[in-house]
């Protein structure tokens, strides 16, 4: 008699793999086995194209249903999910569109991105902003060391094509008759809480320095972010800007010292 | 048990669709089941959620606890789980007589057991560290079958009665889930019922299913929760219910989701069901 662990292995390949005869003998039921073993087979295979179908609709639009299933089965193979909570499983499929994206248009992992992000920031929250005000307690000599927490529903995505445009159009519902996509460097800003999203385009200085925040670098290093992006990147409005729009919720580093 | 919570009314299944409009409309349930797993990667619902705590009691069914696993328990998401019975002070806790976890991949199903020794060890092991890890009293759900194991040494009722004994855990009993795999797997429902040890049920579920024709002629009925509760489960609600007494029961309705009233109205009607059956009872008696 097998072990419990290697019948469960034999049942996970049966269902989620290439069903192996042996375990098949095993089973018992008034009709067909191999045909009652494909209840659980379709279950498995057809929840988690549900899931993925659910977590990339931009995607879905784009490349039409049959590809995005091949690629979410494809997904399923390659990196299943590791924990029983569905809501964290998929961002995998990116991955899959960048290994074997060979047919896919050049943009689709970055729509993937896009997609992905959404899902997960509309379900965030939105906590109290703080004040600009609050940093005028901090010795100016500890400000560039200072680190901010922005909000959670805050993602910032860069692309080489204006992926939004396709956001845009999908959730207009209109197919133009003629629609020119070319390559643009696109620096997107994606915030979402409680069920709603927007998604704004940055300037490449302004789109650094926050990304250079949200990354956890301190003021200083994202302002060089942002310089190097633009000669001409002006730190206090980008500053001023990023409490006024509500984006920071909290600061450290200024009792750290030198 | 802190909230007072009054079993007699059925409450129903409550899905992250309807939460925002439970805490607007504040319908008149007697209270919710929710499941850990649709809002532990989900801050907004959990928010809701908490809100819904302080409005109505309820109960904590987890779809991915993989009781039955024989590579472990997942602590991780055990430790999560328990961190939403603090948040949320549930009066009742649940699971199934399952796996859906092999060797650390989720596989998004109630998968069946043998039932042998090795499993009622495995299971029994595992009961005992979700009810020391939660701090409550687990109620075990009796699955739908769609096969049985060669190995399995004893029947699905003898196996809960023995994990019953072993655990001091209670028993949720799906009666939809009783005549599925009495249909699926050719046995009587009724007997079935009759062999649960009735003083351990703690809770009762009710649940849509469908019915499948198979290449060879033969039908299968899948448990998909995605329809309203058929004539046949609503007799063996009746017969268990006049067998053991009333329990609290829960209406649950996955896929396909209605509005939240064809919900109350499914919760109602087992409450009418529950009634009259206590009724006889009660004349049959004098
Ligand atoms: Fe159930």
């Amino acid at each position: 008699m097998p072990s419990l662990f290697e019948m469960q292995a034999g049942f996970r390949a049966a269902i989620a793999g290439d069903a192996p005869a042996p375990l098949l003998g095993r089973l018992h039921a008034p009709a067909s086995v191999a045909g009652r073993m494909e209840i659980y087979r379709r279950h498995h295979r057809e929840s988690f194209r549900r899931h993925l179908r659910g977590r990339y609709p931009t995607l879905e639009w784009l490349l039409g249903t049959d590809r995005l299933l091949e690629l979410a089965d494809l997904t399923l193979q390659r990196s299943p999910p590791r924990a029983p909570s569905m809501a964290e499983y998929g961002a995998a499929l990116i991955e899959t569109l960048r290994s074997c994206g060979d047919d896919l248009p050049p943009y689709a992992a970055d729509v993937g991105r896009m997609d992905w992000h959404l899902g997960c920031l509309s379900v965030s929250l939105e906590h109290q902003p703080m004040a600009l005000v609050t940093l005028a307690g901090i010795d100016t000599l500890h400000l560039p060391r200072l680190r901010f927490t922005l909000q959670p529903g805050l993602v910032f995505i860069q692309s080489a094509w204006p992926v939004d445009e396709l956001l845009r159009l999908r959730l207009q519902d209109i197919l133009p008759d003629r629609f020119t996509f070319e390559p643009c460097e696109t620096h997107l800003q994606l915030r979402g809480a409680r069920g709603a999203f927007s998604l704004n385009r940055l300037e490449p200085d302004v789109f650094q320095f926050r990304a250079g925040l949200a990354a956890g670098c301190s003021l200083a290093d994202a302002a060089t972010r942002g310089t190097q992006a633009k000669p001409g990147f002006d730190l206090s409005t980008a500053l001023a800007t990023l409490f006024a729009e509500g984006l920071v919720i909290a600061h450290s580093g200024e009792n750290v010292d030198v | 048990m802190t909230k007072p919570f009054s079993f007699r009314q059925a409450g129903v299944g409550l899905r992250l669709e309807h939460l925002a409009k439970v805490l607007r409309d504040r319908p008149a349930a007697a209270w919710f089941e929710v499941h850990p797993e649709n809002v532990l990667a989900n801050p907004h619902a959990a928010e809701m959620l908490a809100e819904i705590a302080a409005l109505y009691p309820l109960s904590i069914h987890s779809v991915g606890i993989s009781a039955g696993s024989a590579s472990g328990l997942d602590r991780t998401h055990l430790a999560r789980v328990r961190g939403l019975v603090t948040r949320l002070d549930p009066v009742l806790l649940s699971g199934h007589l399952a796996w859906s976890t092999h060797d650390g991949e989720y596989l998004n199903d109630l998968l069946p057991l043998p039932y042998h020794a090795q499993s009622l060890d495995v299971i029994c092991r595992h009961i005992a560290e979700i009810q020391d890890a939660l701090g409550m009293v687990f109620h075990l759900e009796n699955p739908s079958n769609y096969l049985g194991f060669a190995e399995s040494t004893m029947t699905e009722t003898a196996f809960l009665t023995e994990v019953v004994k072993r655990t001091g855990c209670r028993l949720l009993c799906d009666v939809s889930n009783i005549h599925v795999s009495a249909h699926n797997m050719g046995y009587d429902a009724r007997r079935y019922v009759d062999e649960l040890p009735g003083e351990a049920i703690g809770e009762f579920h009710l649940g849509g299913f469908e019915l499948e024709t198979e290449p060879g002629g033969t039908s299968v009925i899948i448990d998909t929760h995605a329809r309203p509760i058929a004539t046949e489960a609503w007799d063996l609600y009746a017969y268990a219910i006049h067998r053991f007494g009333p329990r609290p029961t829960l209406i649950e309705w996955d896929s396909a989701l209605p509005a939240m009233d064809v919900l109350l109205a499914e919760a109602a009607k087992a409450d009418r069901i529950a009634e009259q059956v206590l009724v006889d009872r009660h004349a049959l008696a004098v």
